[in-house]
């Protein structure tokens, strides 16, 4: 076993959000054709659909404040289970700032991928 | 929302959709004494401002649930729909794409709440590149509820999606308002003779047949 669980995971959490951020079509080094999204209930496998999915969503600013993150190591060996909190500002920013969760599994192909990730708003 | 002082006040559930961007948060905050009153519940994530209207017959408070910004990201939660009395669909004359969305809004709203008072509204007749012509505008007439041009930024027809709710709320068709609401003061002006082509190619469009059209299916 390689790095710790903790340290892949915050090195992933320090990385991920902050490229997302910038260019969420920009970031397909992340993913691989058997990644799966869920995103607010839209689901996407694979790279390029991922990133259409991305791309679907026009922001003029994004940014995502990440309050906590957890993690464990997971079946596959190397695989690592995160899940994190935050909150997110978008355009303007005149709207109250709203929550998420996204939970992470890593898996190891050379490199870590992101093999699942799902994305949820938390509110009623 | 808190206590109403006014007696005799009939409390509706507004609902307003459309894509992100139209401009619903600007509308809303037009009024003054709802933007002064409004309040945000955090689990829900929306923002309810109390618009209190005078009409011929009482007052009447409409409690429009705005967003904030989940449109955004995906669909909304059944949550923000449940328990709405009447809508407001908006989209922005100046991007297809909105109006486009319109069926996607209305199907969602059907879904939830039936078959309650709607309303669609074109937001942003202000601007001088209008994409959205009055003619293109049809998908009100498919599903039988009124369409207005509107502009948040000017108060352009401000309270006409609200005197058409109060008279579907209340099954009169005859009701207006007593006085007219305290508004944020206009920030843009309107080209009245743009206005003026609009609402003639608006009353035109009446007449026109509709195209075939496969958006029925919502």
């Amino acid at each position: 076993m390689g790095e710790s669980f903790d340290t892949v995971a915050q090195q992933f959490v320090d990385n991920y959000y902050p490229a997302y951020d910038q260019d969420a079509t920009q970031i397909g080094y992340f993913y691989r054709d058997n990644s799966m999204l869920t995103y607010e209930g839209r689901q996407a496998k694979g790279t390029d659909s991922i990133l259409q999915e991305f791309a679907s969503r026009k922001f003029k600013r994004l940014e995502h404040k990440v309050t906590s993150y957890a993690a464990q190591p997971s079946i596959q060996d190397g695989s690592v289970l995160i899940l994190v909190s935050g909150q997110i500002a978008f355009d303007e920013g005149n709207t109250p700032p709203l929550f998420f969760s996204e939970t992470f599994l890593l898996a190891q192909d050379g490199g870590y991928y992101i093999f699942n990730q799902i994305f949820s708003l938390n509110y009623g | 929302m808190s206590e109403e002082s006014l007696e005799n006040i009939a409390n509706y559930k507004i609902i307003l959709v459309g894509d992100g961007g139209v401009g619903k948060t600007t509308f809303v905050k037009r009024h003054l004494s709802g933007e002064f009153r409004k309040e945000y519940i955090a689990t829900v994530g929306v923002e309810v401002h109390p618009l209190v209207f005078y009409t011929t017959k009482c007052p009447i408070c409409f409690n429009v649930w705005d967003t904030a910004g989940q449109e955004r990201f995906g669909g909304l939660r059944d949550g923000y729909y449940i328990e709405g009395d009447a809508a407001i669909i908006m989209f922005d004359v100046t991007s297809p794409e909105t109006y486009e969305n319109v069926a996607v809004w209305y199907r969602d709203i059907i879904r939830v709440c039936d078959n309650i008072p709607m309303v669609l509204c074109g937001n942003k007749v202000d601007v001088k590149d209008r994409k959205v012509r009055a003619r293109q505008i049809t998908f009100h007439r498919r599903k039988n509820i009124p369409y207005f041009d509107i502009s948040a930024k000017s108060n352009y027809n401000f309270e006409k999606p609200f005197l058409y709710l109060a008279r579907r709320l209340f099954g009169d068709p005859s009701l207006s308002l007593d006085k007219a609401p305290a508004l944020a003061p206009p920030v843009v002006e309107l080209d009245q003779k743009d206005i003026l082509i609009s609402e003639r190619e608006l009353e035109e469009a009446k007449n026109f047949d509709l195209p075939d059209e496969e958006d029925d299916q919502f």
